[in-house]
């Protein structure tokens, strides 16, 4: 490209005119596209590009006809089904007890179902084990059974309950939206309620059954944290990635696992994107005519009213027994109180993890936010060519499984890129802050497109009618209006964060120990109490982070803001 | 693409502040290309309060927005005071232009949302105080500055939202429907509101809806527009008595549409055949071979029935005199609107307005009476089936 005969034409000149030509929007436009394909396109394509390298090629040829490969695989898509089924199920029970009855602890319920949003994945894989494991304290203790929780049974439940709130918060948000008038017609006709919901709910709700299955199948299979602990025997692509990277040290072998993770993860969530995002829009869209009315029916209230305590349940067990672990001497064997194992977080070795994740965290948010906010502006400013890929490419921060991403980053930056200008990253504090980013810039992206959705572009237009610019219109108009949303993605990003373990399972470095990274790490080798007592800590901050927003913010408080988004 | 002008850009005798010369605008939808707008000339001239009517999909709005600069025009000009304006972004033409939704910005009070434009544009704080009292007393808002627009009353909103335009005395105003989320009552009070507002301050409006009573009431002029061209512009009056095409015709007000052929065209006027007798008409000029006839209801008489067996329909002093029976009739309060059948079985609509100083409902005819209608030749119009 440097050839001297031809100097008139670079391809960077044309580009840079029509950013130009283009204004605000153009740059908005360029640096998002900049910010997806560095962060999440090329580090994506580094490891498809490692896994087709010599030494992968290699791999390839040894893995790929292996016996243990193919159940690997197998064990990975029969995880992903049936997390995806109970999730949907268990979120659906929920959220129909949430919207269509009127029991009176319904705001205890709610908030109970959304503890795994703020709790880091694998911490109920801890609690699981230690009340349901071969010495458990219901399972051997209760019930006397020498019982092994781990391997699928084990995952299910952990994973099921980690995920729930996904699904949960994606029906409450339909039921809510449901037009009763529909349900009032059906009714007129003379449809009992069984006959309703089968011809006019379960219709009307299918694209988001579909839609969260689809959604907890990804996030199952990508799930690092649980396989590790829970995993036992039951190997799945993510616990082989895990163990390739941190066992025997073969980056090679972590790539060629990775596309076979990669490869269905993007399958199903580009099933998911594509196809049912839209028509759950369609089926959806306009104002409810009317407040949903409460199931009356005893035998049909009874049953989910049953199983929504049941579920409850398990939720307050399985968190309230990690409470339990943090506080006393020995989990499960000794139940002395006491404060030792927080003390070892809050003043001996964790001190440091708490206080470089909360730090990395609090710079990942901020950086999340303004990025977010610039792609969503691109994606609802105007049609554009490929403005549906950007869209689509926007979300790829949480379609990628998270620890392709880490390894991606480990491969992307080991060195310095476009002569130096971006310096090696591995190692630094930079690079986790990153996989903070991108991991957090999906749900920051959707918050801002939903609010800026939600302003009629007249608005905009009027602004420019009156002599606005582009600009002086974003910062007088858009941007006020938006910032109650925004709050709330900054609370999200900065949660997602805090408990993100996969991206930076792989990045971390004894200069910067990140507290999700500990955990797994007391948890590997047994010392349960201590990845208690840091999981509770890091609940705590979490909690303590909306707090802190909601009151200086005068935004609504509980967790509900937060969860509104994530289900978007 | 921006391609040359099909019609040189002039100084009209009527001083025109905007000029659209050989405007045109495909959109390149999914389904392919669509052609919102088939080269229009149009001039707008300086104080006038130009309405552009048409149904929806007309290209009405798409012409509001070239204007307004949201929207780039895929050939031909359009200039300001003679400067054409195609590359002057919207925010930098001396235009405002009235939303239909309002646009109000939600989060600012009725002072603020009305000195926007004013503090965009850097005005001196007592300036913008000054200015902004003044148009909030001629519309009616003194009091209301620090509401917000949604503690406003719907015809409040819509002031504060014409306010907000006015201020910033823009070349030429524009309004997009504005008036199509008020109730039916406050539609036609604000209807004469905004009207006298524009008198007030003369500024030149551009005013686009779908409404033909709106447009009647409030226009200099009005630009009838369908599929993208055109129809005709003229006073209301004039469109309603003299359309140019069909299609003016029916979509404003009602019309009924008789089939008729030239006979002889000379200087006494248009010699035609219709219903089976002959008349002589006035010519429009401009005629193909292929007319229409267009009758206004209005313009129908309808007598009693003297002698049932006349069956036939003559012309006597430039009358048509056409015996019938009487299908429908529907009473609306003011008026009567008749569905005759002629004797050839042509369907004829007649509206009689009352009045208790000269008649009585009991004087008119029923459902099944026998009528003779009456039909003046000069209310024949001879119009054009297409542009």
């Amino acid at each position: 490209m440097t050839t001297l005969q031809r100097p008139r034409r670079t391809p960077v000149a044309p580009l840079i005119r029509r950013i130009r030509a283009q204004g605000a929007f153009g740059l908005a436009a360029f640096v998002s596209v900049m910010i997806i394909v560095g962060f999440v396109v090329y580090p994506t394509a580094e490891i498809i590009g490692r896994s087709l390298g010599a030494d992968g090629q290699t791999e390839w040829d040894r893995l790929a006809g292996a016996n243990k490969t193919v159940s690997t695989i197998r064990n990975t898509m029969i995880l992903g089904a049936l997390v995806g089924v109970i999730g949907t199920i268990a979120g659906l029970v929920m959220a129909l007890v949430q919207v269509r009855t009127d029991v009176r602890f319904k705001r205890t319920l709610h908030l109970i179902t959304l503890i795994p949003v703020i709790s880091p994945p694998f911490a109920v894989a801890m609690s699981v084990l230690t009340l349901f494991g071969r010495s458990g304290l219901i399972s051997k203790e209760l019930f006397g059974l020498r019982y092994d929780i781990t391997g699928l049974d084990g995952l299910l439940i952990a994973l099921s309950i980690s995920f729930m709130p996904v699904a949960y918060l994606n029906f409450v948000g339909m039921l809510q939206a449901f037009d009763s008038a529909l349900e009032e017609a059906a009714t007129d006709l003379g449809g009992t309620l069984t006959y309703r919901f089968r011809t006019v709910i379960l219709p009307l709700l299918a694209p988001g059954i579909a839609n969260s299955f689809l959604l907890l199948f990804v996030s199952a299979i990508a799930d690092l944290g649980n396989a590790v602990l829970l995993g036992g025997g039951y190997d799945v692509l993510a616990s082989r990635i895990y163990l390739a990277i941190i066992g025997e040290f073969n980056l090679d072998k972590a790539a060629v696992f990775s596309v076979m993770l990669l490869v269905p993860s993007l399958l199903v969530f580009g099933t998911q994107y594509f196809w049912l995002r839209k028509r759950e829009y369609i089926t959806v869209t306009g104002k409810p005519v009317g407040e949903p009315k409460p199931i009356e029916q005893q035998s049909v209230r009874l049953p989910l009213v049953g199983s929504a305590t049941v579920i409850a349940a398990s939720i307050v067990l399985i968190y309230g027994y990690i409470v339990v672990g943090a506080f006393t001497k020995v989990w499960n064997i000794n139940f002395s109180p006491t404060f030792d194992n927080i003390l070892l977080v809050l003043r001996g070795a964790g001190r440091e993890a708490l206080f470089d994740t909360i730090r990395l965290a609090l710079i990942a948010t901020p950086i999340s936010a303004i990025a977010g906010l610039i792609i969503a502006f691109v994606i609802t400013q105007r049609d554009f060519r490929g403005r549906s890929l950007l869209d689509f490419a926007s979300v790829l921060g949480v379609a990628v499984p998270g620890t392709i991403i880490g390894i991606g980053l480990l491969l992307a930056y080991n060195e310095p890129l476009l002569g130096g200008l971006i310096p090696e990253l591995t190692g630094t504090a930079a690079i986790l802050v990153l996989a903070f980013t991108i991991r957090s810039l999906p749900g920051v992206v959707r918050v801002a497109v939903g609010a800026l959705n939600q302003l009629s572009g007249t608005l905009e237009e009027a602004s420019i009618s009156l002599g606005a610019t582009q600009a002086q219109t974003f910062r007088k108009i858009i941007l006020p209006l938006i910032r109650p949303a925004m709050f709330s993605g900054l609370v999200w990003s900065f949660a997602r964060s805090m408990t993100s373990l996969s991206p930076i399972i792989f990045l971390v470095t004894p200069q910067w120990r990140i507290m999700t990274a500990q955990i797994l790490n007391e948890a590997d080798q047994g010392r349960f109490g201590n990845a208690a007592a840091y999981s509770v800590v890091l609940v705590t901050v979490v909690l303590f982070a909306i707090g802190v927003l909601a009151a200086t913010t005068g935004f609504r408080s509980d967790a509900n803001a937060l969860a509104k988004r994530s289900s978007s | 693409m921006t391609a040359a002008p099909s019609v040189p850009i002039r100084t009209s005798v009527e001083s025109s502040v905007v000029e659209v010369s050989g405007v045109q605008k495909v959109f390149d939808t999914k389904r392919g290309r669509h052609e919102a707008l088939k080269s229009i000339d149009l001039q707008i001239h300086d104080g006038e309060f130009l309405t552009i009517l048409g149904p929806s999909g007309c290209g009405k709005t798409t012409l509001l927005r070239i204007l307004a600069g949201f929207e780039q025009p895929t050939a031909g000009v359009v200039a300001l005071d003679g400067e054409p304006i195609n590359d002057v972004p919207a925010n930098k033409r001396p235009m405002a232009m009235v939303f239909q939704s309002y646009a109000l910005f939600p989060h600012l009070t009725v002072f603020e949302n009305i000195a926007y434009g004013l503090r965009i544009a850097k005005t001196p704080r007592d300036e913008i105080e000054e200015r902004v009292g003044v148009v909030m007393s001629i519309m009616d808002l003194a009091g209301l500055e620090q509401r917000l627009p949604t503690q406003l009353s719907g015809g409040q909103q819509q002031r504060v939202a014409l306010a907000r335009s006015v201020v910033i005395r823009p070349r030429v105003l524009l309004f997009d429907e504005p008036l199509s989320n008020l109730d039916a009552r406050l539609r036609e009070q604000m209807r004469s509101e905004l009207r006298r507002i524009q008198q007030q301050l003369g500024i030149t409006s551009v005013y686009v809806t779908h409404d033909q009573t709106e447009a009647m009431a409030m226009s200099d002029r009005i630009v009838v527009m369908s599929e993208g061209r055109i129809e005709q512009v003229g006073a209301p009056h004039e469109i309603y008595r003299r359309p140019a095409t069909l299609f003016v015709a029916d979509f404003i007000g009602k019309a009924n549409v008789l089939r008729a052929s030239a006979l002889k065209r000379s200087s006494e006027g248009l010699s035609v055949s219709v219903l089976g007798t002959h008349l002589q008409l006035h010519d429009p000029g401009g005629l193909d071979e292929d007319f229409v006839l267009v009758l206004r209801p209005e313009d129908v008489t309808l007598t009693p029935l003297d002698s049932p067996n006349d069956r036939n329909i003559t012309a006597k002093d430039r009358h048509i005199q056409a015996p019938g029976w009487v299908r429908r009739i529907e009473y609306l309060g003011a008026a009567t609107q008749f569905t005759v059948e002629l004797n050839d079985g042509t369907l004829l609509e007649a509206m009689r307005s009352h009045s208790l100083a000269r008649d009585s409902v009991g004087d008119l005819p029923g459902e099944g009476d026998g009528v003779l209608a009456m039909v003046h030749a000069d209310a024949l119009l001879a119009v054009k089936p297409r542009p």
